[in-house]
């Protein structure tokens, strides 16, 4: 027994009016269990089976390599050996059409296509290595918000990725995580045995915090403990002495109480991973339909024989999906997916790392494609996972979002890279969201398009682009807090209050994170669009 | 029940509490007392490092407190049996020594933990003597065999003892290179060079023709009379491609050998002018095979690969006695922080194999010893730490200066400037924006490598590419060049502009005297011929003792060896400044005052002497990252055996999987330039500590069980460990052996604060392996596999426990 962790548990235990009974309710789910324990009230926060799924894209991904404003002239002109041409074939002024879904050259149909990807609205595109964005964004379940920072941007990575997980912006004083605190809100935590859930080398600040355990797994097909001698009942033994051993009582010190929690944790959750196959030998899932015409893709690439049509052409490395890079990432991915399908998890993600990308980063093929072919096969790969294998998170009832702590220069540098510099591009997707003609005339695309409510000024003999306006520094359009308040409150379904408490920033009038305006807290503002409609 | 007791008297008797920190969040002790039918019910309070607590008692206060035996403790509760009877109650709560634990802090964090042997050494020598030796490593007498670099320049006897599985002797070069080979013997017994050497013309003064066969790969290898161990003649191997077997060897059958007989294989080595080619002269089949360098040879040589330097890393940090000049080259290595993996892709362009890996590995281990050659200087500055850092091929690549140029119209890349002002010197945002990271982006323009001759490795940013060629290549390409890369300039691709830091900028009034309000603008003029070096020496230089850099180190290393939670951001004109700002202060103090400035050891000096690192405020606050988890482990139960052994041991190879697996930790492999974190939130999550358990449990676990892969080769005998150490009479006492490792365990604890602890142990010990029948301990004959598993699984038990993650 950790007292002060206990006691701080009994404490939140009461003050959310859960009896402790209702643990011994075995069988349910934990949110009907919430339904049954409490009258609906105003928020639905934890009792709406919604789910979210982050993907963490650190280094600072360039995201004006990933949507890209191909009609802005500077876009060229800035990035003469990193920039992705024009097809001179494509008209790229054409709007209100789907995005294309090219196929490349014969001797590399997955990705032989090379040019700029005609997002069909006039004025975007994707980079080549994107293209299985293309069906997600054509059946409106994807999301692409262009220009999103927060005010005062810090160039720092380990600052600014502070800033996303803690949901705090220039505080680093706060040092709990926005995932965890939207859990500790939703009356789950510490009542529900699994809430919030990362698949990576440790636990993120997002999901970090003192009054409840969230859980990280590095390697989900390892975790279970042995005893000496390693027999069943050898292990038992050993398992009963550690949770007698970590009842005891001790005098606190720093890191105590973590230590409990995490000890305890442990302990509650190492039974219920242990019944779900995550080997790469149980990864069966495969797409519906057949692309480039070969048997259907396994929809996570986690070795060889599952990555594209690898095994189906002799070995062929062109049909790979995704680089052989990148087998650990989607071995984390299909975990974390996992995790939210058959567990009643409500938040779980991973991480990708290598995005700081100052030098050699590659244009059509090269570190960063290789990058962000793992981030559209991952969308490509989750919707059709949840769509064809739902359990208890359907693709309706789920988002995907992905955070990336800062955008990179507009220009590259003497290096055919480029440095740290302010507003990035954020992926949003899912069967709730609201994409390209979800709604007739929705768009897929916000907040980098010359047609939003803050827009995007292209480059031209009168006008400074929003490339060349503030020197290489793209400046902020939407602020993420606004994206993920967004999802917190309209999807996983908090109230405002309760969004209030989670996200700071949004009691704060200054900041107009919901409606939109002009921050008065930042040194040289720019107008912010405020909440775009995603969901 | 109504009580008869009156009143309680609880009364705290050892003087020693008061020195509990305020600042440790450690609760006012609180002592319950309660009555129930009868029954007196006394908690105990929980305070750091209680060694003993006793109730006294008395019938009256104005009768003498005796210590009460008639109660019965459990932990922290202790019960006694009053019936309608009353007592008046003192509690006498004994804390461990203050030199116990002290001793228990600086053996977890000027090291990398207590070690039975050092237990016991630093007990007896005491805390300062303790800290002065530690202070001055090169005053440290140490021979370890993994710093034995054989001299390459003389002849180096190798030999092995094995069992022969064939007759067919092999000799080749693992490289593209040559060296010279003489007197091979094969004798039968285990005596080198004793008996009748079954090698036909093993010295060497014939013509190979007749008596070895020679595969192409080394069809320029001869006799000669260039070199010779004895006799006139040796052999000079050439060889065009690596060996690995018969076609690819110098290889002669020995019919006088009988498989499955013992012999010794000895011969003479000489390196050749390629010194990175080492020979392997071997049987055929898994028989005796041998190799002349060792781990630290190898690595002299630029042979070594990166698993290599891992394991020679992590073994000086098990077995080094300079515990604390490891922990800061550590440190040092992981604040510098590079990537050995980015390395490995730049080095791709020129090698290929494992030479890319050692070409990579070079850099990693001359950066190294050059900083463990700076701290043996007794007067060493943060300042040559940094320098070395900035002229560390390892790090112009890592951070891509490597490619920076910018004249003409070119961007520098702003990476290094970048990383080294937020997080090599100043700390983010500190006395810097970004205007300041973009003019100095440009100062470090034209800081790239070259492969250049070994005497030109150091201070020679001017030097020409080596021209020494491999012998045996058939070009000169890079891959075919002796040398090592270096620090080099080009001066034509540097920004020559003058460049203006820090334009008007003073230090903050927080820094308040003598540092406030000083300006620290900075302009670089340096010109447009070679003298634009001096740009990046003279930001080097100015930045390296700014107050900011002061304030981050500081807090940076009392991160380290205090706790967790100092920042940058103090303010440090408040009276009321929080202990840790102080302390951060009193190092920037000894900083700005040493002549020269920012001597190390005066920093640490001043840390280690402090109250905060010495009370309560240090001990046990800390968690153990993975590297000082695993090192820890070992040396928990490290203890030298009468024949030379020790009773735990490890390769070093074998800790780098589970490092790894507690959350990626890759010792000169961190991606992300802020190195690995120190604060325990990083590394403790449910699934690190399952990878934890399972290590411990794995290292517990006996050679030759299928439990035993996670840790591999390392190796523990508990057993014998207290065996060396308690008299036989306690060999089966389950109190005493689990009493003897929990103090080797947690010595900074207190015996009160670990009974709970030993009970579960004891309890373990007396219970059979199906964990529920009763198997008492003291029936176990202690010599059988059942008394040695019951033993190991108890330790194991205890290392896997919360307070094993502590330091």
């Amino acid at each position: 027994m950790n007292i002060i962790s206990r006691r701080s548990f009994l404490d939140h235990s009461a003050k959310l009016g859960l009896g402790v009974a209702i643990s011994s309710l075995v069988d349910i789910p934990w949110v009907v269990k919430r339904a049954l324990a409490e009258d609906a009230t105003t928020n639905m926060l934890g009792r709406n089976g919604k789910k979210l799924l982050f993907i963490f894209l650190r280094g600072a991904n360039d995201g004006l390599n990933s949507v890209i404003p191909i009609q802005d002239s500077l876009y060229a002109t800035s990035r003469p050996t990193i920039g992705i041409k024009k097809d001179l074939n494509t008209d790229y002024s054409a709007s209100g059409i789907p995005c294309d879904f090219p196929t490349g050259a014969p001797a590399d149909p997955t990705f032989g296509y090379t040019d700029a990807i005609r997002l069909g609205n006039g004025f975007s595109a994707l980079h080549p290595s994107l293209k299985f964005l293309a069906p997600v964004y054509n059946a409106g379940d994807l999301a692409l918000i262009h220009r999103v920072g927060y005010p005062n941007q810090s160039r720092s990575h380990f600052d600014s990725q502070n800033y996303w997980e803690n949901g705090n912006p220039n505080n680093n004083l706060s040092k709990d995580g926005i995932f965890y605190r939207t859990i500790l809100e939703s009356g789950l935590a510490n009542t529900a045995p699994l809430t919030g859930v990362s698949i990576q080398s440790g636990l993120p600040l997002s999901l970090r915090g003192s009054k409840a355990a969230m859980t990280n797994l590095t390697d989900p097909t390892r975790y279970n403990l042995r005893g000496i001698p390693d027999t069943a009942a050898g292990n038992n033994k050993a398992d009963a002495s550690l949770r007698a051993a970590n009842e005891f009582p001790f005098a606190d010190k720093r890191n105590r109480s973590l230590l409990s929690l995490q000890y305890k944790n442990l302990s509650d959750t190492l039974s219920i991973f242990a019944s779900i196959d995550f080997s790469d030998a149980g990864n069966t899932y495969v797409d519906d339909i057949a692309t480039d015409g070969d048997a259907p893709y396994a929809l996570f690439p986690t070795s060889n024989a599952k990555n594209g049509g690898y095994a189906k052409h002799a070995n062929d490395p062109t049909k790979y999906v995704v680089d052989t890079g990148a087998y650990s990432f989607f071995n984390n991915l299909k975990a974390a997916a996992i995790v939210l399908n058959k567990t009643d998890a409500m938040v779980a993600g991973t991480e990708l790392g290598g995005f700081d990308t100052h030098s050699n980063q590659g244009s059509t093929t090269g570190s960063h494609p290789n990058l962000q072919k793992r981030i559209a096969w991952a969308m490509y790969g989750l919707r059709k996972y949840f769509l064809q294998y739902h359990d208890k998170a359907t693709w309706d009832n789920l988002v995907v979002v992905t955070l990336s702590e800062f955008g990179r220069t507009t220009i590259e540098n003497s290096d055919k890279g480029t440095d740290h510099a302010e507003a990035n591009v954020m992926f949003v997707a899912g069967g709730a969201v609201k994409g390209y003609n979800k709604i007739p005339g929705q768009p897929g695309l916000f907040g980098g398009s010359p047609s939003d409510k803050v827009p995007w000024v292209a480059g031209g003999s009168a006008n400074p682009s929003m490339l060349g306006a503030s020197s290489r520094y793209l400046k902020r359009a939407v602020d993420y807090r606004s994206v993920l308040g967004k999802l917190i409150r309209d999807h996983l379904g908090a109230s405002q209050e309760q969004l209030n408490r989670i996200i700071p920033g949004y009691v704060d009038s200054r900041e107009k994170l919901q409606t939109g305006g002009t921050s008065t807290i930042e040194k040289t503002p720019t107008p912010i669009i405020g909440e775009v409609p995603i969901v | 029940m109504s009580l008869p007791i009156s009143r309680l008297y609880a009364a705290i008797l050892a003087g020693t509490i008061a020195t509990l920190n305020a600042q440790d969040n450690i609760p006012p002790a609180e002592i319950q007392l309660g009555v129930t039918n009868g029954v007196a019910t006394l908690e105990f309070p929980l305070l750091p490092a209680i060694e003993q607590f006793n109730v006294l008692s008395s019938s009256g206060l104005d009768s003498a407190f005796q210590v009460d035996t008639t109660g019965e403790s459990h932990g922290f509760i202790w019960t006694n049996y009053l019936g309608s009877a009353s007592k008046f109650f003192q509690l006498q709560i004994n804390p461990l020594s203050s030199n116990a634990l002290l001793n228990a802090t600086l053996l977890n964090r000027l090291g990398y933990g207590p070690t039975p042997d050092e237990l016991e050494r630093v007990n007896s020598l005491g805390p300062d003597a303790y800290i002065n030796e530690q202070l001055a490593p090169e005053s440290i007498v140490e021979n370890l065999d993994i710093d034995r670099v054989v001299d390459q320049t003389s002849w180096q006897f190798v030999t092995a003892t094995g069992t022969a599985s064939s007759q067919t002797l092999y000799i080749y070069l693992n490289k593209v290179g040559d060296a010279y080979i003489d007197d091979v013997r094969i004798v039968a017994g285990t005596v080198p060079e004793v008996g009748v050497n079954l090698i036909k013309n093993g010295d060497f003064e014939q013509p190979l023709a007749g008596s070895f066969t020679v595969s192409t790969n080394l069809t320029n290898s001869e006799i000669t009379s260039s070199a010779a161990h004895s006799g006139a003649n040796s052999l000079h191997l050439i060889s065009t491609s690596p060996g690995t077997t018969q076609a690819s060897s110098v290889w002669q059958t020995a019919t006088g050998l009988k498989s499955g007989s013992t012999y010794t294989l000895s011969y003479w080595f000489l390196p050749g002018s390629n010194y990175f080619a080492s020979a392997t002269v071997r049987l055929s089949g898994s028989g005796i095979t041998s190799a002349p360098n060792t781990l630290g040879t190898r690595l002299a040589s630029h042979a070594g690969v990166i698993d290599d330097l891992r394991a020679w890393h992590v073994l000086h940090a098990v077995r080094s006695k300079k515990q604390l000049l490891e922990t800061l080259l550590q440190f040092i290595d992981n604040h510098f922080v590079t990537q050995v993996s980015k390395t490995r892709d730049y080095f791709d362009r020129y090698y290929d194999g494992s030479a890319i890996d050692a070409a990579a590995t070079s850099t990693e281990y001359a950066e190294l010893q050059r900083w463990r050659t700076a701290l043996l200087n007794p007067q060493c500055t943060f300042y040559d730490l940094l320098k070395i850092s900035a002229e560390s091929p390892a790090m112009i690549i890592y951070l891509d200066t490597v490619g920076s140029t910018g004249n003409g119209s070119n961007i520098a890349n702003e990476n290094y400037a970048r990383e080294l002002l937020e997080l090599f010197t100043f700390g983010v945002d500190n006395g810097y924006d970004q205007a300041d990271i973009t003019t100095m982006s440009k100062a470090w323009t034209g800081w790239t490598i070259r492969l250049v001759d070994l005497t030109n490795q150091f201070d020679q940013p001017f030097a020409p590419q080596s021209t020494v060629r491999i012998p045996g290549a058939t070009n000169s390409a890079i891959s075919n060049l002796v040398g090592a890369w270096a620090f080099n300039y080009k001066s034509a691709s540097h920004n020559t502009s003058s460049k203006t830091l820090f334009p008007n900028k003073v230090v903050p009034a927080r820094f308040g005297p003598p540092y406030a309000n000083r300006p620290y603008q900075l302009i670089l003029n340096n010109g447009t011929t070679t003298n634009s070096i001096q740009d990046g020496y003279q930001v080097l230089r100015h930045i390296a003792d700014q107050p900011f850099a002061q304030e981050f180190l500081s807090v940076k290393l009392c991160r380290l060896f205090v706790h967790d939670d100092f920042a940058i951001g103090y303010d440090f004109t408040d009276p009321n400044l929080s202990s840790e700002g102080q302390l951060v202060r009193a190092c920037m103090t000894a900083w700005e005052n040493g002549n020269p400035k920012g001597q190390i050891r005066q920093i640490l000096r001043t840390i280690f002497e402090s109250e905060l690192f010495r009370s309560h405020g240090g001990s046990m606050q800390k968690v153990r990252t993975p590297f000082e988890f695993t090192a820890a482990a070992v040396r928990a139960l490290r203890s030298l055996n009468s024949d030379g052994t020790y009773t735990a041991e490890t390769d070093g190879y074998s800790l780098k999987a589970p490092m790894a697996r507690m959350g990626s930790m890759s010792l000169f492999d961190r991606a992300e330039p802020d190195g690995y974190p120190e604060s325990a939130p990083a590394w403790i999550s449910a699934g690190t500590l399952a990878e934890r358990l399972r290590f411990v449990q794995s290292l517990l676990t006996p050679t030759g069980q299928a439990a035993k892969s996670d840790a591999g080769n390392s190796v523990t005998d508990p057993v014998r460990l207290l065996k060396n150490k308690l008299p036989a009479a306690n060999w089966n006492d389950a109190i005493a052996v689990s009493g003897f490792f929990i103090q080797l365990l947690w010595p900074g604890e207190g015996r009160a604060n670990l009974e709970l602890y030993q009970e579960d142990a004891v309890k373990y010990l007396n219970t059979a392996d199906d964990g529920i029948a009763s198997s008492p301990f003291d029936l176990l004959a202690n010599t059988t596999a059942n008394y040695d598993s019951r033993v190991r699984g108890m330790v194991g038990m205890l290392m896997t426990l919360q307070r094993f993650e502590e330091q």
